[in-house]
């Protein structure tokens, strides 16, 4: 059973996060994603849970992991400015391998920007914004439905792989009201997570090539130990050369061999069409609507919707690529994401994009193809 | 002296150097552990970077070894999540004070329950030397060959200033009280900062006339005064500085506050028990409307719009999309708010071809005046513009709204009267999504009510 919800994006988010079981949150406040830490600081201390306004995002970042190692499921909102701080501890996260939730609503930028405007010019920050070699699970709703569902799916893939995840928003869709069936609790997976045995050796940074150890809690048995510094399995220093390689190539592998479990995906329109969209949160909803416009034009194009960023599908978009007249990728940056799909596309990729603070609109793709085709 | 079991035997010997103060310091802090009665599976010892981010590896307890600065505020996330267990921060002074500066800060204002103890040793140890927000003023580092032009930051008088609930200066010359510092902090509900001034002889002391380990601790003997018994600065290479407590205020820490707050959530939940909502059923709404309504900041249109499309939605049983631009102040600017209801899934939630559009402003009439032949309705607030071009259709809502006695409420007006014109909600709905979100409101519903009424009249 569902309740039936004209809801806020940013709402059906922090609603995802409480359904998840998230009880506690640490932020700071920024435009467009303020409504999150509002709805946190009045829903969290009446289910159990903690609100935390911090000094920082660096801090906010920070509240977040060491919440998290004391056994509670932890999120922060922000958008660009605060993302760029929460890079450090984004890094510290993934090292430590603690499971949390980002929820990053993209505005337009560089710098301050347009503080209240929509972009999408954080794929790449998402991807590697932190230094040094590391994988990440990003996710991106379209539809204040996914807002919803993607933030439940962000919190049980953050257990499962004790990693930071990453829901990359976007103002258009952070903003957006719409229809949203919030399942009832119970009617829906919730991961939680495995406990380590009280006793015996316990290996916290364990997992062999590519998987991970269940994590200890702050406060219990066994003792837990973590460290940003490099380290074995025992979880203490540790920087040999080999025990770097293994270490940096299991936190790699532990995502990207496992990309089957994470990768969601949609598709709309004809198989078989000569042309084929890419798109992904905000700028999918224009290409929904650029497919009837195409299709008034005499033009068959289908659309690939990406629910998933990171790790890139890379796979099914050189299927969904191939014997295509036209790859066209819109997105509200200069062309970011078009890049991870030229690199594997089988047939030629155009990029569509608009970097200007506002929403990309279903003509704009239909203008950007017919202008590529003539 | 007995041996602690909060220290880790099997992780030494250390790595720091002959005559570095961090052993003194780590002896304290295990020993004041277990003095204090500390469980070691209910103890975090949280570090960050730097010389002193290493002491982690030296507790038999359970360990978080962060990022440089930012040890507070992890512990601040654990001891918040959960407040039964002790937290101990160990921090430098480039890492806790300079960088994590701000941490330092919030953390004493916050009063969040945790024990720092600060290593101030004058300098960047584990990068070759630099100076730091504590090197003395004039005193040569790495990186000020020519002496430092900063002067140091007194850390206590900061901590305290900033609303650490304790606060207690020591050296590793005095390791007892040192000690004895730790234990008092660690039984505060509050937030307790613990300065232990200490040695560097490896570049801080070799650069400045104290190149043996000895030197370095009786120069802190010499100057370290007990704090009131007189004159004293900031703790440095010069002159005296005071050591000892200064501040012990018994503050609530930040989890006894917030359990005040949880308390109040709980009975305000309880207050207002979760209202249940009926399934939606198929309402008599029609057609595919991209509605705009348009006027300034602070009319209240995106609460129109919220309204129309919960009605839709939630009763009605119909799409409805809603997006609103606003600038980044609210009020007063030009404001819209697009609303789409249909019978089917809405693709882009964007109004791209309006089909109905009510102006409430003159900017608002102007900017949309153009629409009228594109099979566009537009309808304008007839006190506002007085002149309409052909096409244009003009009810009085504004005056409607007050005569009604409601002035602030022509997006309520507005919203019946469009409700009548386009027939997208039904008015049933629409004055149930009313007494939903504004519980009480009576006028609120004549407001609507009136609006709904002047689609029956003649337009002017």
């Amino acid at each position: 059973m569902s309740e039936t919800r004209y809801m806020q994006g940013n709402e059906a988010m922090a609603e995802g996060a409480f359904a998840a079981g998230a009880r506690f949150f640490a932020g700071y406040p920024i435009t467009p994603s303020s409504e999150i830490a509002e709805i946190a600081s009045r829903r969290l201390p009446a289910i159990g849970g903690i609100y935390m306004q911090m000094e920082d995002e660096l801090a906010s970042m920070a509240a977040i992991i060491g919440a998290s190692l004391a056994g509670r499921k932890s999120f922060t909102a922000t958008s660009g400015p605060g993302f760029s701080l929460m890079q450090e501890n984004l890094g510290l996260a993934k090292m430590l391998e603690v499971p949390c939730v980002l929820i990053n609503v993209q505005r337009s930028g560089p710098s301050t920007g347009l503080a209240t405007r929509p972009a999408q010019g954080d794929v790449m920050m998402a991807r590697w914004g932190t230094h040094g070699d590391s994988s990440v699970i990003v996710l991106c709703p379209a539809t204040v439905q996914d807002c919803f569902d993607l933030t439940v799916r962000a919190f049980g893939l953050a257990e499962k792989f004790r990693t930071p995840v990453i829901v990359l928003g976007d103002e258009t869709v952070a903003h957006l009201r719409e229809k949203v069936e919030i399942p009832d609790a119970g009617s829906f997976d919730v991961y939680e997570r495995p406990a380590p045995p009280a006793d015996g050796e316990y290996l916290p940074a364990g997992g062999g090539d590519d998987g991970v150890s269940p994590l200890a809690v702050l406060g219990g048995r066994p003792l837990l130990h973590v460290t940003s510094s490099m380290h074995d399995a025992t979880g203490r220093t540790n920087n040999e050369p080999a025990n770097a390689a293994w270490l940096i190539r299991r936190l790699w592998n532990k995502i990207e061999k496992h990309a089957d479990e994470v990768i969601s995906t949609r598709t709309f329109g004809d198989e078989d069409a000569a042309l084929l969209l890419v798109s992904y949160g905000g700028s999918a909803r224009a290409a929904r609507s650029a497919l009837d416009l195409l299709g008034e034009a005499g033009c068959r194009a289908r659309l690939l919707e990406l629910l998933t960023l990171w790790p890139f599908p890379a796979q099914l978009i050189r299927e969904e690529s191939r014997n295509r007249r036209l790859v066209a990728v819109p997105e509200m940056n200069l062309g970011q994401l078009v890049r991870e799909v030229r690199g594997c596309s089988e047939s030629p990729v155009l990029s569509v994009c608009k970097s200007n603070g506002e929403p990309l609109e279903p003509q704009e793709i239909l203008d950007g193809i017919k202008e590529a085709l003539r | 002296m007995s041996r602690s079991k909060f220290l880790d035997m099997g992780a030494l010997p250390h790595f720091w150097c002959e005559g570095c103060g961090n052993g003194i310091v780590l002896g304290a802090i295990v020993r004041a552990l277990e003095h204090y009665g500390a469980d070691p599976e209910k103890t975090v010892v949280v570090t960050g970077i730097g010389c002193t981010g290493k002491l982690d590896d030296y507790v038999a307890c359970h360990t978080v070894h962060g990022t440089h600065g930012r040890a507070l505020p992890v512990a601040t996330g654990i001891k918040a999540a959960n407040p039964d267990l002790t937290v101990l921060a160990v921090l430098g002074d480039g890492d806790g004070a300079t960088i994590g500066g701000n941490h330092l800060l919030h953390s004493a204002r916050r009063n969040i329950g945790v024990t720092a103890v600060l290593i101030n040793n004058f300098n960047y140890g584990m990068t070759g030397g630099q100076y730091s927000g504590t090197t003395p003023q004039g005193s040569r580092t790495a990186t000020s060959v020519y002496g430092d032009p900063e002067p140091a930051m007194d850390l206590c008088r900061v901590a305290e200033a900033a609303g650490a609930s304790y606060v207690a200066r020591s050296t590793v010359y005095h390791g007892a009280q040192l000690q004895r510092f730790i234990e008092q902090g660690l039984s505060k509900d509050g937030f307790s900062f613990i300065e232990a001034v200490s040695t560097c002889p490896t570049y801080f002391g070799r650069l400045n006339r104290m190149p043996s380990p000895v030197d370095m601790l009786l120069s802190l003997k010499d100057r370290a005064v007990a704090k009131g018994s007189g004159e004293a600065g900031t703790p440095g290479i010069e002159g005296k500085f005071e050591i000892g407590v200064f501040a012990d205020k018994g503050l609530d820490g930040f989890s006894t506050r917030y359990a005040d707050v949880q308390r109040t959530a709980v009975a305000w939940a309880q207050a207002r028990p979760a209202v249940a909502r009926q399934a939606p059923a198929k309402g008599p709404g029609k057609g595919h409307w991209e509605i705009v309504l348009a006027g300034f900041g602070g009319q209240g249109l995106g609460l129109a719009g919220q309204l129309l499309g919960e009605a839709a939605v939630e009763i009605d049983g119909r799409y409805a999309s809603q997006v609103q631009a606003y600038g980044s102040a609210a009020r007063g600017g030009f404001a819209k708010s697009e609303t789409i209801v249909s019978s089917d899934e809405i693709k882009y939630p964007g109004v791209t071809r309006p089909n109905l559009v009510v102006a409430l402003s003159e900017e608002a009439y102007r900017r949309y005046a153009g629409r009228v032949g594109e099979g566009c309705l537009l309808i304008v607030d007839s006190g506002v513009v007085a002149d309409v071009a052909p096409g244009v259709r003009g009810y009085p809502i504004s005056e409607m709204a007050e005569r009604a006695g409601q002035p602030q409420s022509a997006n309520l007006v507005a919203l019946g009267l469009l409700a009548a014109i386009s027939g997208s909600v039904s008015p049933q709905a629409l004055e149930e999504s009313i007494r939903k979100r504004l519980p009480g409101n009576r006028g609120a519903l004549d407001a609507f009510r009136s609006g709904f009424g002047l689609a029956e009249g003649p337009a002017c």
